[in-house]
């Protein structure tokens, strides 16, 4: 899992909690790293889960809501702070359907040993879809809330059906999707 | 709180440490990235040199322009591809050097011993030899004013020879690996192959020319065996007819000495009737009297000689022109003679004179001099009467013919020239061939001139034309003088 997701997680403590809850999750957690985490280097998959855990039981929430409101902030902290600029897209189905051979691609192209996701999205019509998604680290509630996030970025509403999901042993996460323009 | 931020301090400084390694170890690979791309820049440029060296001969060979061309600019591409200062080509021929051209040199370049050429045709292959190791003080001298130490000589092969070798003398700053030399003499290969086909080209025309020309002797052989085959049997037929007319012409003629006799006799013996008559009384000899003044037996006897005279000319013209017929009649079986121009231009005259003597005035301007000409008088007799003929059928009305005759040192000149209507070049080109005629379909085979010519080639002579329309046409044949 590249560093700047750790960045991200570290951003969101200090934005909901603050740098005591953080360094406490850091010190009980025992990661590898002890939580010295740099952008574009590579560091161990189970660290985020291991941080993840030990944060919501500090706060004590549901790991899954935890880490859907995580993926809510990861999407705009991405926008912000991500290695890649992307700004020809004015809705979150366009940015779906490119995600894989576009945006996850320039991360691979940009940090070789990035793990990135699969994600393919099947347009039903205008506003709806479908959503595949796989990856070894079976984050399906981050991506339920970058999706939330994607949304409120470009002003729009989701609806998701989380219709498969791999912790209930699918193969793949399946969702459908309903984007809503907001009136501004 | 303070020690908090103390904590995330320190993490925060290990993790730009460990950025700062990031940035140093990504500085390095997009370092080496550069290094690779650079070489494979220069990799690929020079690829590029190659393959436009390459496709700069191969466009050579394609265009084709001769042995010399072809091997000067092969020259000069290798030069230039290799980065050479100067060059030269040699054409070899038997071990020794025929033409040498040097390029890109003002001075005069002294010959390379041979010895080192000796070499190249050792192992047909290229090498590069140190200008130190030639021993040549002048050749050393000039280049190491230009800066170089080694010359490359190129061979090029043909038919498994060496043709030609070129020297591409080598700056010392220059440097290659030896296999930029191999593309140099993988082009000196096609441009070999290219003169190996240019020579096999060649020797394909010459034998398709030699077989055209065979079969244009073939036609005109034809032709002529097809005119002497038209000559014989006309021959046979003139020998018939001559044999017919010559037995009642020769009684025709011995009678008529007969004839001249009796009428002599019959002449003297009215005269003295009519001395008698003149005298006589008698009624039988003033009828005769009467007969006298009303017919003038005396002017009788005066026209009955003019006309024996006249019938007597008619008869010896009869009896030349069948012996005439009968010269004309012996063929080719016919042995060479010796035989006299002039005349035989006369008797030719004589029997086409029918044709011609309503159109023609005949200018004869022979001279008396000439030797006798060895050969076939019949066949040149039609070569004549073929000139006459043609000339009088160009003549739209009435025209003049020039016939001379004049001995240049060994050579009989006959000259016949016309002011018909002449011809345009276009004819003039073709006049010779076997069955070109601008006549209709019945009027002419256009044999005559193709025959004339096989005649005067045989006899050891040549025939000419000079022509211009509207203004007339001159033959002039050259033949031999007898021995
Ligand atoms: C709707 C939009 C997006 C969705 C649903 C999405 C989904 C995900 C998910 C689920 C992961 C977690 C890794 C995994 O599941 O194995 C991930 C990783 C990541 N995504 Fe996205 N993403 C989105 C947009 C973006 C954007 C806009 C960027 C960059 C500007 C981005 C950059 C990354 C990076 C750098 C990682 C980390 C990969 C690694 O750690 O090896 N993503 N994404
Ligand atoms: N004196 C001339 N003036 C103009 N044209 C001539 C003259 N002599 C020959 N030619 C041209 O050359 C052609 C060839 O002459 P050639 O004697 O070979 O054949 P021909 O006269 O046409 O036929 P043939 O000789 O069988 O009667 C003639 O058809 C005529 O066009
Ligand atoms: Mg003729």
């Amino acid at each position: 899992m590249q560093g700047i997701i750790f960045n991200a997680l570290e951003e969101f403590v200090l934005e909901n909690a603050d740098m005591a809850t953080w360094n406490a999750v850091i010190d009980k957690s025992q990661v590898a790293s002890k939580g010295v985490y740099t952008s574009g280097v590579n560091y161990d998959d189970s660290e985020i889960v291991s941080l993840a855990t030990q944060l919501c039981s500090e706060l004590s929430i549901p790991l899954e809501d935890g880490l859907k409101l995580f993926g809510e902030f990861l999407f705009s902290f991405l926008m912000n702070n991500g290695p890649i600029e992307l700004g020809q897209y004015d809705n979150a189905q366009t940015l779906l359907e490119n995600l894989d051979s576009v945006v996850h691609r320039d991360v691979k192209r940009l940090h070789p040993d990035a793990y990135t996701p699969f994600f393919s999205y099947e347009p039903v019509d205008k506003e709806t879809g479908k959503l595949t998604y796989f990856s070894r680290r079976k984050l399906c509630m981050v991506a339920e809330g970058l999706l939330k996030g994607a949304a409120k970025h470009y002003g729009q509403s989701v609806s998701l059906n989380h219709s498969k999901c791999m912790h209930q042993g699918a193969d793949k996460c399946c969702w459908d999707i309903k984007f809503e323009q907001l009136n501004p | 709180m303070s020690d908090a931020y103390q904590v995330a301090y320190e993490r925060e400084k290990q993790a730009r440490l460990a950025a700062e390694k990031l940035l140093d170890e990504k500085t390095r690979e997009v370092q080496s990235s550069i290094d690779m791309i650079q070489h494979q820049f220069n990799d690929l440029m020079r690829q590029k040199k190659e393959s436009d060296y390459l496709l700069a001969v191969a466009r050579l060979t394609q265009l084709n322009e001769g042995l010399s061309k072809s091997v000067q600019q092969y020259t000069q591409e290798s030069m230039l591809f290799l980065g050479a200062k100067f060059s030269r080509y040699s054409f070899i021929n038997e071990g020794k050097i025929k033409i040498s051209s040097t390029i890109g040199l003002d001075e005069f370049l002294p010959a390379l011993k041979i010895q080192a050429y000796k070499k190249i045709y050792g192992h047909h292959d290229r090498t590069t030899v140190c200008i130190k190791d030639l021993n040549q003080i002048e050749l050393e001298r000039i280049c190491e004013k230009n800066d170089v130490d080694r010359v490359v000589l190129l061979p090029i092969k043909s038919f498994g020879k060496v043709t030609t070798v070129c020297e591409i003398y080598l700056p010392k700053t220059i440097d290659f690996k030896s296999e930029v030399l191999d593309q140099c003499q993988v082009a000196g290969y096609q441009i070999g192959g290219m003169l190996e086909r240019n020579a096999n080209n060649k020797k394909l025309e010459d034998s398709f020319s030699e077989i055209t020309s065979s079969h244009d002797r073939l036609k005109q052989a034809q032709a002529q065996l097809v005119q002497s085959e038209k000559m014989a049997s006309l021959g046979q037929l003139s020998a018939g007819v001559a044999h017919e007319i010559n037995n009642p012409i020769g009684f025709v003629m011995s009678n008529f000495g007969t004839l001249r006799e009796y009428i002599d006799v019959m002449s003297e013996y009215f005269t003295l009737s009519g001395q008698l008559l003149a005298v006589s009384d008698d009624d039988i000899a003033k009828k005769m009297q009467a007969i006298d003044d009303e017919q003038d037996i005396k002017f009788i006897f005066n026209d009955i000689h003019n006309i024996m005279d006249d019938c007597d000319d008619g008869l010896r013209r009869v009896k030349e022109i069948v012996a005439n017929l009968k010269s004309f009649a012996r063929g080719d079986e016919e042995e060479a003679e010796d035989f006299d121009l002039n005349t035989c231009i006369e008797n030719t005259i004589k029997v086409v004179w029918n044709e011609l003597k309503y159109k023609v005035t005949l200018h004869k301007e022979f001279d008396e001099t000439l030797p006798l000409i060895h050969g076939h008088e019949g066949q040149i007799g039609q070569v004549i009467m073929n000139m006459l003929v043609n000339a009088a059928q160009a003549m739209e009305q009435e025209g003049e013919i020039y016939i001379n005759t004049q001995k240049q040192d060994a050579i009989i000149r006959l000259t016949i020239r016309d002011t018909a209507k002449g011809m345009p070049e276009s004819v003039i080109e073709k006049i010779f061939d076997p069955f070109f005629t601008t006549k209709g379909v019945n009027e002419g085979t256009g044999l005559g001139l193709s025959i004339s010519y096989g005649i005067i080639e045989k006899h050891g002579g040549t025939i000419k034309v000079e022509s211009e329309e509207g203004v007339g046409t001159s033959f002039i044949i050259e033949l031999p003088c007898g021995k």
